[in-house]
């Protein structure tokens, strides 16, 4: 089963981004919650290097929508409602928080 | 039921106050559960494991003691060490140290992570 | 599913308590259990009844309290690190000679083997960092 990986900051602050993705695996679902929904801005995202790891990418809306950058989310980027965070979590072993 | 395999990942260098020592008792209860505990410090984490006598009594004193408590799967990022010129001879333990594909393989074994 | 729900930060200083909260009424919404809400780290500061938070404010605290209430959740709180703390059960209070305990229904006072025992009973384990 592939691992669920948690972000609640934005790149710049700290390592948790740097850190998990030195971490992940072909198949693995990285989801950025709170303010790690600031990761997920066109061009902040497109900075980020994960090499040849093939990942899914999430978001929560509502943080992104509080947040005011709903305009401004790289394509990559799959946004889901709190209920699909439940099913990542359901769908995914084990659950990595980063921070 | 089976013992479950948990992973602690320690990512934060030594921090001043409780938290340090928060993250160690967490491992050692699960040992004493007897569950399949391991550690993993990665990133900054690395600092945590340094040979460092005059470290203040909290716990990243503590991670030294860790083979007294049976804790005995301690690994360490090997990237993490060599970006900070850290050999495995500046380290009050001996932990295994693993490559970034092996620290994947790890991860993705385990029934529960911890976060520091 | 069994979740378990670990929450490390408070909710002056972190969205840990808040996100976790969603999580937690999505996951009931969808049918799920939640085995146990730990909070631990400065996490255990929600569980402080004497905190007064000003009107108009969010208050995760008393959002915590109103839904494992109406859920029958269990909203554990580690004893060592609420003790650090000064979050003391009526127990606590006297056996450390504090004028007060102050420790808000439904939260209880546990030990740390009760987050161990989560991780080992429910099917995932979910940490919301500080």
């Amino acid at each position: 089963m592939a691992t669920l990986h948690l972000i609640n900051r934005p790149a710049d602050a700290g390592a948790a981004l740097s850190n998990c993705l030195r971490a992940v695996l072909d198949g693995d679902t990285v989801l950025l919650i709170g303010n790690g929904v600031f990761c997920a801005v066109a061009d902040t995202f497109a900075r980020i290097r994960v090499g040849k790891t093939e990942l899914s990418w999430c978001a929560l809306s509502e943080d992104v929508v509080s947040r005011g950058i709903g305009e401004r989310i790289a394509p990559a980027i799959r946004l889901v409602d709190d209920e699909t965070f439940v099913d990542l979590v359901a769908q995914h072993k084990p659950v990595v928080s980063w921070s | 039921m089976n013992a479950r395999r948990i992973l602690f990942v320690i990512a934060h260098p030594p921090r001043r106050g409780a938290l340090a020592q928060e993250t160690l008792d967490e491992l050692l209860v699960g040992a004493a559960f007897e569950q399949k505990v391991s550690v993993l410090f990665v990133g900054d984490g690395v600092f945590q494991l340094l040979d460092n006598p005059a470290a203040p009594d909290d716990g990243s004193r503590g991670y030294r003691a860790l083979p007294t408590y049976e804790v005995d799967d301690v690994y360490v990022e090997k990237r993490a060490m060599a970006q900070r010129g850290l050999s495995t001879d500046a380290l009050a333990l001996r932990p295994r140290v693993l490559s970034g594909r092996a620290i994947r393989s790890l991860i993705a074994a385990q029934d529960v992570v911890v976060p520091d | 599913m069994n979740f378990a729900i670990a929450i490390h930060g408070d909710a002056a200083t972190s969205e840990s308590p808040r996100l976790a909260l969603r999580f937690a009424r999505a996951a009931l919404a969808k049918g799920h259990r939640i085995h146990r809400v730990f909070f631990y780290h400065a996490a255990v500061n929600l569980a402080n009844a004497l905190v007064v938070q000003p009107q108009g404010e969010a208050d995760p605290a008393a959002d915590w309290v109103h839904f494992a209430t109406e859920n029958d959740v269990e909203l554990a709180v580690c004893v060592a690190a609420a003790l650090r703390r000064g979050i003391l059960s009526v127990d606590d209070a006297d056996r450390y000679e504090r004028a007060c305990s102050n420790v808000r229904a439904p939260f209880q006072i546990v030990g740390l083997g009760q987050m161990i025992e989560a991780a080992i009973e429910a099917d995932r384990f979910v940490t919301f960092c500080a």
